[in-house]
């Protein structure tokens, strides 16, 4: 027996017959101040309901009613409990009587009184043995499930690290490409640069941000792409509930790849993107013609976004979001719906 | 018969509140026993004993031309196997002779293979007592051992309340019972059932003292009464 079970087995035994004791004890004085003869019956009334008692625990619930034979265990414990209620409505007294030949127990338990006061200690102990299992039970899957938790938000932070630099590494591209071409706005370029940085920095450590922020989160970015190059964007945004949730920095990434890949340092495309938010959920479209067609999304050393993006969207949403990618040779669109959720 | 007052007699009668009373019988119907050898007219010291089958006294009740009411078949058969105790205490200087006789319900019945006789105080003549106190006063039962001797004679030995007493004390004894009145007097207050359990625990023990000598009554037959 592993040392965890043998303690949970001692812890058992020892509250389950002190309690039957004392109740026992209560019930045979009829609330009365116990004396010997009393403390003597109980103790002998106990011994004989322990055997059936430890079959039950021992044999019936483990290898009955945990294996969910219910119908076995019933059966099984109505018999444990009419032939032992049956064997201690006839020989109790007898036994009692030659064990302690000169104590008189005679105004205690008789007849069916046996059955009554049996049956009950057999239930209520049952009931106790099934509480500590399920208090077990339970202490086990809180700590499942909290290692489980820690093993997601292990993951997240991975994850979320992986976007960080991923994001700079992009900004700082642009950043360079500025300082290059000389421009004067390159100040006002890294201003906005360190607006984003705060964000994603900063504001995006936490389980849910609100959508508004995410927006905005888009059209600085936006706005400081205009400083690498001028492309038209499409931005159509229908919002509901401007203060409803998503997982942080969920969008930005789908943004970065459209400029990636629908744009050169002498050319860009049109970016469409919807933003849809309603009582139903949360969609977010964003599409836009190739530059290169023969770049393949996520073989590029540096496409780790979108698969980071579906990893992300698997922990946190799990069944409640679709995500659909249309990567034909000349275009490139993604469909993103999250299924309506309480707002953490 | 003529209904009278009722008393506990047995107090005053006999063992001046020493023997256990309780207030039901010390036996179950399935245990009592009819014992030919108890009728009769018997003598002690200080009173004559006249015992009778409660059957010949219903059939005598009959041929009267009385009728039985309901009630009187009920006990009838509730005591069909009893006997009916008329006790006369003899006349002595003793206030006590004042009450001339008393009727008992007794029923014999066996623990094991002891005889028992269970008494039940059924009817007394008194003067003494006004209306008001008889209504207080409630009949109980009360058990004796009966000996049959070589010398035909038979020996009563009742169950002493010093005995109950001390083994409740000694916290060897658990049984329903109730103390009552400026005496608190012991009463028993548990089941027929229970109570005859006890008698059979009693005679398989091996305490001792369990008759004390003076609330034993030997009787011998008393062959100058008719």
């Amino acid at each position: 027996m592993k040392k965890e079970t043998l303690r949970k087995y001692f812890v058992f035994h020892l509250v389950l017959w002190p309690l039957a004791f004392s109740i026992l004890l209560f019930v045979f004085t009829k609330g009365a101040y116990p004396v010997k003869i009393d403390y003597i019956y109980t103790l002998v009334f106990l011994i004989f309901m322990a055997v059936p008692a430890v079959l039950n625990f021992h044999i019936l619930i483990p290898l009955l009613l945990k294996k969910e034979k219910y119908t076995y265990y019933f059966i099984g414990l109505v018999g444990i409990g009419l032939s032992f209620g049956v064997f201690i409505k006839n020989f109790f007294v007898d036994v009692i009587d030659i064990i302690f030949p000169n104590y008189f127990f005679i105004s205690y338990i008789s007849g069916n009184g046996f059955y009554l006061v049996f049956s009950i200690f057999l239930l209520s102990s049952t009931l106790l043995k099934l509480a500590q299992d399920w208090f077990y039970f339970n202490r086990n899957q809180n700590e499942i499930l909290r290692l489980k938790n820690q093993h997601i938000e292990t993951q997240l932070s991975a994850l979320r690290s992986q976007i960080n630099p991923h994001f700079l590494f992009n900004a700082l591209n642009v950043i360079y490409s500025m300082a290059l071409e000389n421009k004067e706005n390159i100040t006002s370029a890294i201003i906005e640069l360190s607006d984003i940085l705060r964000y994603v920095i900063y504001d995006t450590d936490t389980e849910r941000v609100k959508l508004k922020d995410e927006i905005e989160l888009i059209k600085n970015y936006i706005n400081f792409q205009k400083h690498r190059i001028n492309t038209d964007i499409d931005l159509e945004i229908q919002v509901e509930n401007q203060n409803f949730k998503i997982y942080p920095m969920l969008l930005l990434p789908l943004v970065e790849n459209a400029y990636k890949y629908g744009s050169s340092n002498t050319q860009a495309f049109p970016i469409s993107i919807k933003i849809n938010q309603n009582s139903t959920g949360f969609e977010f479209r964003i599409g836009n013609n190739k530059i290169n067609s023969s770049a393949t999304l996520e073989k590029n050393s540096s496409g780790i976004g979108l698969e980071t993006l579906k990893n992300n969207l698997n922990i946190v949403y799990d069944e409640k979001h679709t995500f659909e990618i249309i990567n034909s040779d000349d275009h490139f669109s993604v469909k993103l719906s999250i299924f309506n959720e309480q707002n953490k | 018969m003529k209904a009278r007052n009722l008393i506990a007699i047995l107090g005053l009668l006999l063992l001046n509140s020493c023997i256990v009373k309780s207030l039901n019988p010390f036996y179950t119907k399935d245990k009592v026993v009819y014992e030919e050898k108890l009728e009769g007219n018997w003598k002690s010291k200080s009173a004559t004993w006249k015992i009778k089958p409660f059957k010949v006294l219903m059939e005598e009740h009959k041929k009267s031309g009385d009728n039985l009411s309901e009630s009187d078949k009920k006990t009838f058969e509730n005591y069909k196997d009893s006997y009916v105790l008329e006790y006369t205490k003899n006349a002595t200087t003793n206030k006590i002779e004042k009450f001339s006789f008393s009727y008992f319900i007794v029923t014999a019945f066996k623990v094991d293979e002891h005889l028992f006789l269970n008494f039940f105080p059924m009817e007394y003549e008194t003067e003494s007592l006004n209306n008001l106190v008889t209504q207080h006063i409630l009949n109980t039962h009360s058990v004796c051992k009966v000996d049959f001797l070589e010398d035909d004679s038979i020996k009563l030995k009742w169950l002493h309340e010093d005995v109950i007493g001390r083994l409740i004390e000694s916290h060897n004894l658990k049984i329903k019972y109730e103390q009552t009145g400026i005496h608190n007097d012991l009463v028993l207050t548990a089941k027929s059932k229970d109570l005859y359990r006890f008698l059979d625990k009693f005679m398989s023990s091996n305490i001792e003292n369990k008759w004390e000598k003076d609330q034993s009554y030997t009787l011998v037959k008393d062959n100058s009464v008719e």
